[in-house]
């Protein structure tokens, strides 16, 4: 009987992981369009002003940020790797390490900030920072989200609340801290590069 | 484990969001009316919130029409009591800049107050789980949450009207540069405060979109395959495509135009824009039309996702009060999914004044002329459906006959609309508002009024009083169309929308008498109203009690009791046919089969 | 649903695909100090370079490879949404100013010409 109430459980959460996944991609699904809408203002802006805009930021910081983003996004794929095989240990350092590298990519970004203000240059200083402040101010902001949702998460994962059948959580956080790498990597290049 | 226990166990399995857990049904008053994960309950909060909104929309409409008709002349009552705020001058009279904000906000609060939250939130929520077959949606929180941000979004919208110059007074599309310059706008906080209201009311409407396209896409009863389900949960599914990945280019437009606002950038800005006789302070470099290519983006499928639940709610009225089977179910599906293809790349039929591309405006022309075909395959199929039909008249079908009606003269001035060289001249005139009030009002209203009392029993197990219920669509029918059909004229005429003044123009005087008589025909209209809102709160106490399936209908929810119990389904249901097989040989002597009836051995079943 | 029928990348993987990833980032902060002709074409290279590390990310990082089809859907109509909502506003702004098609098609073609003498 125990194995019986056992594979009821394990097959409610296979469903319900399942329905919480295709909702993740619906969801990661809007945000791309969110960023859409962005993305083409900013194309149509630099392609009918070409020439008028020079690349005015720290490319060196802007690289910085994205070898920490991606690094991060690598130990968060690491922590959900262990979250599977029910490795409770191994989900706490990877996830932790993983939010101390989200919180590192905010404090760079603040430096960046901090020394945008220092020399006056707002967000309506010029097009080009507008478009700047913009990104990175949601970008910012969906790093802060996933950083609050995985703080909640580590204290459950350390709790010991996941285990080899109850993790979806943990790979949700995964999906979305993928995604906020997936679009800097965009804006990487189109902000600081071009 | 022997295969006993297994099948023992699946049969007690979860089926439904959040499922398998089976709590009681909260008792306190908080968890089962307020912060409820019940999907009838978020329902009926979405479909009682969005009424109410109703009320105050139409109310601006009504004084809308008092300036039109009668310009500067104080509004009688309310003008003497409220002389000096809103949009009352000192004397009780409009104001110019009032009579702006009522138009914006007019359409403003029905757009995303009122019909979305009504067809969508109300009618999605209650009716997808019980056609699918479902215990709940498939994000019972999600849901709630996704109620209570609408409900927060109307603070900022109604806090908008109490601040210094008032609400949002831009138009509902809220185009720059008028909008954008703080200082340039006869309305200053007021419309960052309803871009934030729409912002809200946006991310609401994307969390629902989700929940829905997951619960029809996973938690479809055993047997309830996609070529069975209801026309209703199909254009639903379809609408959530929309508000899934429409309506967040909305919300990355409202951004910048909130930081343009805010921050003072200039995205919707062009350089060396001069505003008051002196050059703006903002640095420039941005476009104006750039807002009007996102806002369309988002809008123009916000049209479907306006009216494609009605069309749902029209096909599941039609075919059961005709007796007979749907006319044509996979090519309604069809032209559904067209419907969605086409509705993202005709967004720029909004512009072709605006100084787009002509090159691009021809594009527009011909795919927004192509959305007529699966327009048209709708109605044919539902003039299919009646063809030869046993018409049973009962008022839900009154209404779904309006709906038709209605929606083929909203559809064929709409081709009229969408052929540029017809447009350039018919642009912003009243031809346009005549165009989308028979859509939006004639198309869309009259589905839901004949949804609610179609679905009054499964809502509160109740009837819905027949005859005031007739006599509220012969009044409705009648006053819409003495209100809206003239507009055409008007538009013909060369009236422009949104004009305070209309007595400024010389050759606009002739038509001073055809406002009036709409006036008046606008204010019997909202009376007739009065009538649905009695019946409404009436039949929900004193209505007679319902029976489990008054309307003799197929689908789900009419196996349920009426209303509907906490759990919906007892037992899960197993679905063995198509959603209209109306007198079908299998039933019997009875004209009905439920979805859920099993195969009757020795009859072949119907093709579905 | 795909955890049975796929086995599931392990540790290996994903540290090839970080270090993939890591050298494309390298290499287009290094392409942006190359002036490879009209600027056109670094913008080009940078695109196609993020295009890469962001199917990568999205096919490994992510696992969208073992989604079903419907979740696969999903981000194939996004992108198709994106395109559109993207060509069609450019096409309305790169020809700003202009109103003769020929016209238009001609300044693309000189601007081509001028491009390859240039080189």
């Amino acid at each position: 009987m125990e194995m019986t109430a056992n594979a009821t459980e394990a097959a409610f959460h296979r469903k319900r992981a399942d329905m919480r996944r295709f909702g993740m991609w619906l969801f990661l699904g809007s945000e791309v369009m969110f960023f859409t809408g962005f993305f083409a203002a900013y194309i149509v802006i630099r392609s009918a002003s070409a020439g008028s805009i020079v690349q005015p930021l720290n490319k060196a910081l802007g690289t910085l940020n994205t070898v920490i983003l991606i690094t991060s996004s690598f130990t968060m794929a690491l922590a959900v790797l262990a979250s599977k095989k029910g490795d409770r240990k191994g989900l706490v350092n990877w996830m932790g390490l993983t939010w101390i590298l989200g919180v590192v990519f905010l404090c760079v970004k603040g430096v960046e900030y901090a020394q945008h203000f220092s020399e006056g240059i707002y967000p309506s200083t010029d097009i080009f920072h507008a478009f700047y402040f913009l990104f990175t101010g949601f970008h910012a902001l969906h790093v802060i989200a996933g950083l609050v949702v995985m703080g909640v998460l580590w204290f459950r994962a350390r709790r010991g609340d996941f285990n080899e059948t109850y993790n979806d959580p943990i790979e949700m956080m995964g999906l979305y801290w993928h995604f906020v790498d997936l679009v800097w990597i965009f804006l990487y290049p189109a902000l600081y590069l071009l | 484990m022997s295969e006993q226990t297994i099948s023992g166990t699946t049969a007690e399995a979860p089926h439904a969001g959040g499922g398998g857990h089976h709590h009681p049904q909260p008792t306190s008053f908080f968890r089962r009316y307020v912060w409820s994960y019940d999907h009838k309950v978020v329902g009926k909060q979405y479909l009682i919130t969005s009424l109410c909104f109703m009320l105050l929309g139409g109310g601006l409409a009504m004084l809308l029409r008092w300036q039109i008709a009668y310009p500067f002349v104080p509004v009688p009552f309310i003008g003497h009591w409220l002389k000096g705020m809103f949009f009352f001058g000192n004397n009780g009279a409009i104001t110019p800049e009032g009579y702006l904000e009522l138009g914006a906000m007019h359409g403003l609060v029905m757009i995303f107050f009122v019909v979305i939250p009504l067809i969508v939130g109300g009618f999605g929520n209650f009716l997808i789980p019980l056609h699918i077959g479902a215990e709940d949606v498939s994000f019972p929180m999600l849901n709630a949450l996704s109620y209570w941000l609408y409900a927060a979004a109307s603070v900022p919208m109604l806090l908008s009207f109490f601040v210094d110059k008032g609400a949002a007074a831009a138009g509902w599309t809220n185009y720059p540069p008028l909008s954008d310059i703080a200082g340039a706008s006869p309305s200053s906080l007021g419309l960052t405060l309803v871009l934030v209201a729409i912002y809200l009311a946006g991310f609401s409407s994307i969390l629902g979109g989700v929940n829905f396209l997951v619960t029809i896409a996973k938690l479809r009863a055993p047997g309830m395959t996609w070529g069975r389900l209801p026309l209703l949960t199909w254009a639903q599914f379809i609408t959530a495509v929309f508000q899934c990945l429409a309506t967040p280019m909305l919300a990355a437009g409202a951004s910048m135009l909130i930081f343009d606002r805010v921050f003072h950038t200039s995205f919707f800005l062009p350089s060396g824009l001069m505003v008051g006789g002196a050059a703006a302070a903002n640095s420039g470099g941005g476009y104006p039309l750039l807002w009007q290519h996102i806002f369309w983006f988002y809008a123009h499928p916000a049209v479907y996702i306006l009216i494609l639940p009605t069309m749902g709610i029209a096909s599941e009225i039609l075919t059961t009060f005709s007796r007979k089977p749907v006319f044509g179910y996979k090519a309604m599906v069809i032209s559904l999914a067209s419907i969605m293809g086409l509705g993202f790349i005709v967004w720029g039929h909004h512009m072709f004044v605006s100084g787009m591309n002509p090159m691009l405006g021809m594009a527009f022309m011909v795919s927004t002329i192509f959305i007529a075909l699966p327009s048209g395959v709708k109605v044919f199929n539902w003039l299919g459906t009646l063809w030869g039909g046993n018409i049973r008249f009962d008022s839900p079908m009154l209404f779904a006959l309006g709906f038709i009606s209605m929606f083929i003269i909203g559809g064929l001035s709409g081709i009229f609309m969408a052929s540029t060289p017809a447009d350039i001249y018919l642009h912003d005139t009243y031809y346009i508002i005549a165009h989308f009030h028979y859509i939006v009002f004639g198309a869309t209203i009259f589905a839901v009024f004949g949804g609610i009392s179609f679905w009054f029993p499964k809502f509160f197990g109740r009837m819905m009083n027949e005859p005031l219920a007739k006599l509220h669509w012969l009044l409705t029918l009648v006053f819409f169309n003495l209100t809206f059909f003239p507009m055409h004229f008007l538009g013909e005429a060369g009236h422009m929308r949104r004009l305070a003044t209309s007595t400024d123009y010389e050759f606009l005087n002739s038509l001073a008498g055809l406002n009036v008589f709409i006036t008046w025909s606008a204010y019997y209209l909202g009376l007739s109203q009065l009538i649905f809102v009695f019946n409404f709160f009436h039949s929900m106490f004193y209505g007679k009690k319902a029976t489990e399936n008054p309307w003799q209908g197929n689908t789900l929810e009419w196996t349920l009791p009426s209303p509907v119990p906490y759990y919906n389904f007892d037992v899960p249901p197993v679905v063995y046919r198509g959603p209209y097989e109306y007198s079908s040989e299998e039933a019997g002597d009875k004209d009905w089969i439920s979805q859920s009836t099993p195969p009757v051995p020795g009859m072949t079943p119907a093709k579905h | 649903m795909s955890d049975e029928k796929h086995p599931e990348m392990c540790w290996g993987g994903y540290y090839v695909v970080y270090n993939v990833l890591l050298l494309l980032t390298i290499l287009t902060f290094a392409f942006s100090y190359v002036h490879l002709g009209p600027h056109a074409v670094n913008i080009a290279v940078a695109l196609v370079i993020a295009a890469v590390q962001g199917s990568l990310g999205l096919f490994f990082m992510m696992g969208m490879r073992h989604e079903d089809r419907l979740s696969k859907g999903v981000f194939l109509f996004c992108a198709c949404l994106f395109t559109i909502a993207v060509m069609v506003t450019l096409t309305d702004f790169v020809f700003l100013g202009t109103y003769s098609v020929s016209h238009q098609v001609a300044q693309v073609m000189h601007g081509l010409a001028d491009a390859a003498v240039g080189q």
